[in-house]
């Protein structure tokens, strides 16, 4: 049996999930407008960046630097990547919801 | 910014959210620049709190919470408390500012003042010293401009010769004369001038201090000398010569062409100040008696006189012995004729003493500065009482939120005094943290006041040492422990009366109190802010009266240079002045880019009063009236231009031939001829015999100060100048400093022995003599602005509480079919009230208060009605903001949620 994977945080799921969702193009900015989007809810900007260098901390994200732009005062950009860890991680926690709504149904 | 971001997180994830930043704004900017800045600071903001306070959590839990919460008791009443407080940071951060800008205002203010109303004489057995103040029996009173910056001191001083007549008469006791003034040390134009004490050789005696190196010899007292020997303070030993060791001896030559200049003959000890009310003094030198003084003993050139008192005599005791001394030296004095003109004060003064006052030094020293200094700090311990009252009914209404969580634990089996000790310190971490930064805050503030402070203020500790010491940390610990008390006394009283009902929310039955407790709170912290904010406002609109006011001649374009011509016999109209004078113009007038020049030997911008040189008409006889006497050459109506009233200027040749004619002004022309034209009537001039003829006059000029109108008497150069000391005007259309170095190059190379001691344009000398002033509106103003951030916040703070716990009656109302709008206006009604009857109280009090600015007032009364007007609108605008944001939001609450909500 393989190490269980690690348990998640719903926000820290939902900064997973849009950084898989960004693609290839997920860092601070993209990652936040994302979550806005998907959502409908008011994310902090804080808290996102925080997260977001957690989950690097914990090896669940890999972060890497691209060439410094103009439009960023000539600062790189830091564009993070899902790992197999963390993707272990999602699928765990989905299936562990899933397994919880089974044969339930709620009214809005 | 980076370094923001990276003391709050690493380096990598510092440069990812700058980054992000800069892009979003950029993007931003391409629809409005303007908005894009402030997203990008409200952005910016966000973050830095958020990681700020995860930081400080991480942080505190780490070090802190784990100790202390393990330790028990207090330390887990801290631990607690501390916690609490991060969750509610509003409620936080509005406590810890308030206190913060009380006491960051209250330290900078004590840091300054300490010297003069606080700390002891530093001269060893200081209660034994005392100040002789030397005067005259039923004198009639003076005359004096209404508003006059002069340092009067007490007292009138003592000649050399009185002095010696009252040590006669108390040979046990040792007194002294001192004369402090500011002069320039001779380091070129415009130099800043240094207070310089003259003494007398039992000086370092009688005050009980030593010069720690050199000092003076008893011949430095016999007579005067070109290169003065000096003993300078140890600031200014450190500051100007950098604490070299070989000072001693060291000889600086001020004017090359006399060969003036000083020599540093000892340093005194750290820590002393020079015991004057005159002068900030830097240099001490001898004082040597002049010819003049010697002959004649009516000459008190000693402006200071102090005294030691033996063991066994009192105060008393001293000024009998004095008096007897005075009444010797009277009996000796030879009576000299009456001079024309001169008032019966005058000549009152002119004669020998008969009145002393001793008092003890320490009240005498500071004189002039104390009633400000002590209207500043009542001023700033108003503002930190403001801030503690503002907190307290923060403090009080967060309790009553609390009120179900305190049940609880007094249910648990809480003591009332664990309860109070948890309620106290909530209410001490959050006084702690703002006395620190308070104190951190005060030392950027003190070097900005320290250089709006105007030079000449006696400050009674060397400017070095107006800085954080001990005893201002003390002050800070002291104000931290004396808000905390009072501050929590309310607080703790509500969590111990929580005890009668456990689990109730310790609400019922207290409504009214609450509601008076509310209101007491508003109506004290806007009477307080009213008060302050009236001194502000009096103040701020007086200076503006000030720059508003034109000086009734022209300014602009104007330079004026102070020149001193050595070797001038001194006489009324020498031929040989009206010579040198008319040649300086003539080579001042070939000069390029100088369009006019003219020159006056009279008061300018020295901020003197007027000596009798001009006889009143006998009709006006008695006439108090301070007159400046103007000697004026050709040009100076053309060049200055003063606003004529009635009748003429003089004509180009009755100027070129010097006829005696003169210009005088309205206040001379209201006071010498109240029922008739001036136009025609003569005056004397002292000692000369000629009578000159009125041809007309202009209103008068601010000769002094820029705010203070004084009366003239303009007269013909060659007739009526006294003196080598001139003020040069130029007028230009060039560069004003272009213009002053080339005419003092001229004026050099055309005459060596005339030196120029100061130069500068006429607006910017005028503006100078205002700093006084100046520095006081700032000071002021800046404690109205204080004041009413504290009003605000508080209002704010304590309106949304008390919405936020009526959010169910807010629902019920609504519910029943209330609008949003009556809503508001029901809280605004009730709140007004409050704030209407602090508006009230505090126009009560400031009734009372404001006489104490008015001697500083420039044409508005104390009870200005436009200034009374806008301070009651500024209070009232603010407090209604402070409700107004909270109601809004009360009145969007969502009735369904409201009536869900327990």
């Amino acid at each position: 049996m393989g190490r269980e994977p690690l348990p998640l945080g719903e926000f820290e799921q939902m900064i997973l999930l849009a950084v898989l969702q960004c693609g290839d193009d997920a860092y601070g900015v993209t990652v936040q407008e994302e979550l806005v989007s998907r959502t409908k809810r008011r994310v902090s900007s804080g808290a996102i960046y925080m997260t977001l260098d957690r989950l690097e901390k914990k090896g669940l994200l890999v972060s890497h630097l691209t060439e410094p732009v103009a439009e960023r005062g000539g600062r790189a950009k830091r564009c993070y990547q899902v790992t197999k860890p963390a993707v272990a991680a999602l699928t765990h926690s989905r299936r562990a919801l899933a397994n919880l709504w089974e044969g339930l149904e709620l009214a809005d | 910014m980076q370094t923001l971001w990276r003391w709050l997180t690493d380096r990598a994830l510092a440069e990812s959210i700058a980054g992000d930043l800069e892009e979003q704004r950029r993007r931003r900017a391409e629809k409005s620049r303007v908005m894009a800045a402030l997203w990008f600071w409200r952005r910016t903001a966000s973050i830095a709190l958020y990681l700020g306070r995860s930081r400080m959590q991480t942080l505190l839990a780490r070090v802190f919470h784990q100790k202390l919460a393990r330790s028990g008791g207090i330390g887990s009443d801290l631990s607690y408390s501390v916690r609490s407080l991060m969750r509610a940071p509003a409620y936080t951060a509005t406590v810890i500012g308030v206190i913060a800008l009380g006491m960051t205002l209250a330290t900078t203010v004590f840091a300054v003042v300490d010297g003069v109303l606080f700390k002891p004489l530093p001269y060893p057995d200081a209660d034994r010293l005392v100040a002789i103040e030397s005067g005259f029996n039923n004198l009639p009173a003076p005359v004096f401009p209404p508003t006059t910056w002069y340092k009067r001191l007490p007292g009138n001083g003592a000649s050399a010769q009185d002095i010696a007549s009252w040590q006669a008469a108390a040979p046990d006791a040792s007194i002294t004369g001192i004369q402090a003034r500011t002069q320039s040390m001779g380091e070129g134009v415009n130099d800043t001038p240094y207070g310089v004490g003259l003494v007398q050789r039992n000086f370092f005696e009688t005050i009980g201090v030593e010069p720690m190196v050199g000092g003076f010899a008893g011949s430095d007292f016999d007579h005067e000398t070109l290169v003065q020997p000096v003993v300078i303070t140890n600031e200014l030993w450190l500051s100007r010569f950098h604490g070299a060791n070989d000072v001693i001896g060291q000889t600086f030559i001020n004017d090359p062409t006399t060969g003036r200049g000083f020599r540093v003959a000892g340093v005194m000890p750290h820590g002393f100040v020079f015991p004057s009310a005159g002068a900030a003094v830097r240099f001490i030198a001898p004082y040597v008696a002049s010819s003049h003084d010697l002959s004649d003993p009516t000459r008190r050139s000693l402006r200071e006189i102090i005294a030691r008192l033996p063991h066994g005599m009192s105060i008393a005791a001293l000024r009998a012995r004095v008096e007897t001394g005075m009444a010797t030296t009277a009996a000796a004095l030879p009576t000299k004729p009456r001079r024309l003109g001169l008032s019966d004060r005058g000549w009152r003064m002119e004669g020998p003493f008969n009145h002393a006052d001793v008092v003890p030094l320490a009240s005498a020293l500071g004189v002039v500065e104390r009633p400000l200094f002590r209207a500043i700090f009542l001023a700033a311990l108003v503002l930190l009482a403001l801030g503690g009252l503002n907190v307290s009914g923060l403090m009080a209404a967060r309790g009553l939120d609390r009120a179900r969580e305190l049940g609880l634990r007094r249910a648990l089996g809480a003591t009332g005094v664990r309860l109070a000790r948890l309620v106290f310190l909530e209410a001490l971490v959050p006084i702690v943290v703002a006395a620190g930064l308070g104190l951190a805050l005060a030392m950027p503030l003190l070097h900005i006041g320290l250089r709006l402070l105007p030079d000449d203020l006696v400050l009674l500790k060397p400017h070095m040492e107006a800085a954080i010491d001990a005893r201002v940390v003390m002050f800070v610990v002291l104000s931290a422990i004396a808000l905390a008390v009072p501050t929590t006394i309310w607080p703790i009283r509500r969590a111990l009366g929580i005890g009668a009902t456990p689990l109730g929310d310790g609400s019922r039955g207290s409504t009214r109190t609450r509601s008076i407790g509310r209101t007491v709170v508003i109506v004290s912290q806007v009477a307080g802010a009213l008060v302050l904010t009236m001194g502000g406002a009096l103040l701020v609109t007086s200076i503006m009266a000030v720059y508003a006011n034109t000086p009734a001649i022209r300014t602009d374009g104007v330079v004026v240079l102070r020149e001193q011509m050595q070797g001038d016999p001194g006489m009324i109209g020498a031929p040989d002045r009206t010579t040198r004078a008319n040649a300086l113009l003539a080579t001042l007038r070939r000069v390029p880019g100088i369009d006019g020049v003219a020159l006056t030997e009279g008061q300018v911008l020295d901020g003197g009063g007027g000596v009798p040189w001009w006889a009143p008409p006998p009709a006006a006889a008695r006439s108090r009236l301070d007159v400046v006497a103007q000697a004026v050459t050709s040009d100076f109506y053309r060049v200055l231009q003063p606003q004529l009233v009635i009748g003429r200027f003089p004509t180009d040749a009755e100027m070129e031939s010097d006829a005696p004619v003169i210009v005088v002004s309205e206040s001379v022309a209201r006071a010498y001829w109240p029922s008739a034209s001036p136009l025609g009537q003569t005056l004397t001039y002292l000692r000369v015999a000629v009578p000159f003829e009125v041809v007309g006059v202009v209103k008068d000029v601010r000769w002094n100060y820029w705010d203070t109108e004084v009366a003239a008497i303009y007269g013909p150069f060659a007739r009526v100048s006294r003196s080598g000391n001139l003020t040069v005007f130029i007028r230009t259309r060039t560069s004003a400093g272009q213009i002053t170095a080339q005419a003092i190059q001229a004026i050099t190379a055309f005459d060596p022995l005339i030196k120029t001691t100061r130069s500068g344009t006429l607006d910017a000398l005028f503006a100078d003599t205002v700093r006084p002033r100046r520095f006081q509106s700032w000071l002021f103003g800046s404690f109205a602005v204080a004041a009413l951030v504290i009003v605000g916040a508080g209002v704010l703070g304590l309106m949304a509480m008390s919405t936020a716990r009526r959010t169910r009656e807010m629902g019920i109302r609504l519910a029943l079919g209330s609008t949003r709008e009556g809503l508001v206006r029901l809280l605004l009604r009730e709140q007004l009230m409050s704030v209407a009857a602090g508006v009230v109280a505090g126009s009560l009090v400031s009734a009372w208060a404001v006489r104490f600015v008015r001697a500083s007032l420039y044409e508005i009364t104390p009870y200005d009605p436009r200034v009374w007007a806008l301070a009651i609108a500024v209070i009232v605008i603010t407090t209604v903001v402070g409700t107004l944001i909270p109601s809004l939001r009360a009145s969007r609450t969502d009735p369904v949620q409201a009536l869900r909500a327990e």
